[in-house]
């Protein structure tokens, strides 16, 4: 069973230098106790797909222009925004990747955790405590009780992240998006912040969106992965099936651009030539094609779709 | 055998906290960087990684005397340049320049392409203005910058543009060795390839020395010839690349590599179940652990590890500090 679907999304951004298309056209799902990784560069997209529907963007500039998004079955985007407000947070919560800015500096933890129970249930404040402090606990933070009394600025950065997590597991949300949520951290630390998601998922059962722009990180923690660039769906399959055989020249290119621990030093490594390109004058045809190694006479002119090939879908006049 | 470019001897930067307004008292000092002896070859790159705050960039500012070290030796060319007056310095830092890590902060967005690279020529009295600019012209030509955009300002170029205008900078002085901190960290993958395939066709080019400070082990394994990790303003470990990617000796380095996760899921299921997962935090600097001081998360730790600081010890190929041998 799914239990978000996405269809033909597209949210424009309506600039004085025109309109940027930053999502457009994107269509996917995410069923029930899956982990769907989402891989782009800046500005491709990963993010601004899942604000949009969540109705986190302001509004001007950000405009949803067509798409169907359900959750559960619910119309995320013709929902008022009170219900709206009650799924967020609840039953849908979001990780995000700085950690620094993303919780209140004036605000204990203990307040800002206690806020986001009792936002969304009705029970006793001395229960919202106890379930703070198992919230922390559960993420591994030693001496919770006593932790929960600091301010944000008390914390390492490592801490941070996860009073994040823990405050979007609170309320056992059925879908958690994890907006790259160990890029601001150290390796030693990331390794026990995705093992922390991993299990967490597990132990739940809920389904989790990974972004990022880490390739290895998606690897070892998701089951089927899509690929964005400039606003739109290149390549969606399994983990295995984008590692293994890539058929779209962006993630070909993009698995070859990373130096990566376990293959033999080389001298050179593949890189894409070009930058992306600016969304609001986007190019014709396939927007990678200025950059495509193996553009053909049809790139620069038509649009390809997403269209099923074996198990995946790729969006490449190749196929 | 080649020879040593650049030399540190039990080279020390505390940075003092002070307490009070007015009779300022120093209440402790912060050990950035605490007794690093060290060498770097002619052109050879000494990657240099660890986490945040483990002093990794200061100890490269401190190189460059951005910082005044607090003691120890700097030898360049075999020639002590620690305690040089700031004018006879200034010919030496003609020798070491810098990559900065955000190319957003280390631009002057009030100055052209041309004056931001020529400024280096500018500063040390090397040629008139048409000289310069030939130059000029010359360095974005290496550095894969249209030369025809030397008129442009800073804010009208991508991160990875940004990047080669710091580079061009840096080569503006033929210097022989460069400091590169973090100069990829803040570029999208695909742009970090193209910084990374420069820095090694120009490391070739113009026989360089690189000092390249990072935290991404992936890359220092591709760019480096030789590692040093440092924890708590000391290296625990300093080997040839593929040794100390092979067979890891500190305890802290073995984790350090076995965190990473690698882009390829078959390997990286494999990889999970022998992850070593570090308990807690750096400690503090202010207030480090006694005996080695990683022993409060070292996995391997035994009595002696909190009572006696380890010294680092030639074991082969490799230096390492660390009781288990």
């Amino acid at each position: 069973m799914n239990i978000l679907e996405v269809k033909n999304l597209k949210n424009y951004f309506h600039t004085r230098d025109g309109i940027v298309k930053a999502v457009d056209d994107v269509s996917f799902h995410v069923a029930k106790g899956e982990t769907l990784g989402v891989v782009g560069e800046s500005g491709s997209g990963k993010s601004v797909t899942h604000l949009a529907y969540l109705g986190l963007l302001p509004s001007p500039p950000s405009k949803i222009e067509s798409g169907n998004v359900h959750f559960q079955g619910k119309d995320l985007l013709h929902m008022d925004l009170e219900s709206l407000r009650k799924l967020r947070g609840n039953k849908i919560s979001m990780i995000f990747q700085d950690p620094m800015t993303s919780l209140n500096p004036f605000l204990s933890i203990k307040t800002q955790l206690m806020e986001t129970i009792l936002t969304h249930t009705n029970i006793s404040e001395q229960d919202a405590y106890k379930k703070s402090v198992e919230g922390l606990i559960q993420v591994g933070i030693p001496a919770a009780d006593k932790r929960i009394e600091s301010y944000p600025h008390e914390l390492s950065g490592g801490m941070r992240q996860r009073v994040m997590i823990a405050m979007a597991l609170l309320n056992n949300p059925e879908l958690l998006i994890a907006d790259e949520p160990t890029t601001a951290l150290d390796v030693t630390i990331q390794a026990g912040v995705l093992e922390l998601i991993d299990n967490l998922k597990k132990q739940k059962g809920m389904s989790v969106i990974l972004i990022t722009h880490d390739l290895g990180v998606v690897a070892g923690l998701t089951d089927r992965i899509i690929v964005m660039y400039a606003g739109q769906i290149k390549e969606e399959a399994s983990t295995f099936d984008i590692f293994n055989t890539p058929k779209h020249p962006y993630t070909k290119a993009l698995l070859q651009s990373v130096p990566r621990l376990d293959t033999t030093k080389g001298n050179r490594l593949l890189s894409i030539p070009g930058l992306p390109p600016d969304l609001a004058k986007p190019p014709t045809g396939c927007r990678f094609h200025p950059r495509c190694p193996e553009k053909i006479d049809k790139c620069d002119k038509e649009e390809p779709q997403l269209k099923e090939v074996g198990n995946c879908k790729v969006s490449c006049h190749l196929y | 055998m080649s020879e040593i470019l650049l030399q540190t001897i039990n080279l020390k930067k505390y940075f003092p906290v002070k307490r009070g307004v007015f009779f300022q008292k120093t209440i402790a000092n912060l050990k950035a960087v605490d007794g690093i002896s060290l060498d770097i070859q002619r052109g050879e790159t000494l990657g240099l990684v660890g986490e945040s705050g483990c002093g990794k960039s200061t100890l490269g500012r401190t190189i460059m005397r951005l910082y005044e070290p607090t003691s120890g030796t700097i030898l360049f060319d075999n020639k002590d340049i620690t305690t040089l007056p700031e004018h006879t310095f200034r010919s030496y830092r003609k020798n070491i320049q810098m990559i900065f890590q955000d190319p957003y902060a280390s631009l002057n967005p009030r100055m052209t392409v041309e004056s931001i690279i020529a400024e280096p020529l500018k500063t040390h009295r090397v040629g008139d203005h048409t000289e310069r600019r030939k130059k000029v012209f010359e360095l974005m030509d290496i550095v894969g910058l249209n030369p025809s955009y030397i008129r442009r300002y800073p804010h009208e170029f991508s991160g990875g543009q940004r990047q080669r205008i710091g580079i061009a900078r840096a080569l503006a002085l033929n210097p022989k060795l460069i400091i590169a901190d973090e100069p990829i960290s803040s570029l999208d993958v695909s742009i970090q390839a193209q910084i990374i395939n420069l820095l090694i066709e120009l490391q070739i080019y113009y026989d360089l020395s690189y000092i390249f400070i990072t935290h991404a082990l992936s890359v220092v394994q591709h760019i480096s010839t030789r590692v040093a990790v440092m924890y708590l303003g000391k290296i625990v470990e300093l080997a040839p690349t593929h040794e100390l990617f092979k067979q890891p000796l500190h305890p802290y380095t073995e984790a350090l590599i076995s965190a990473i996760p690698v882009p390829d899921p078959q390997r990286e299921k494999e990889r999970k179940t022998k992850r070593i997962i570090l308990k807690g935090d750096i400690p503090s600097p202010l207030h480090p652990p006694q005996g080695c001081s990683f022993h409060t998360r070292c996995p391997k730790k035994f009595d002696r590890c909190e009572v006696e600081e380890p010294r680092l010890q030639q074991i082969g190929n490799t230096k390492v500090a660390c009781h288990l041998y």
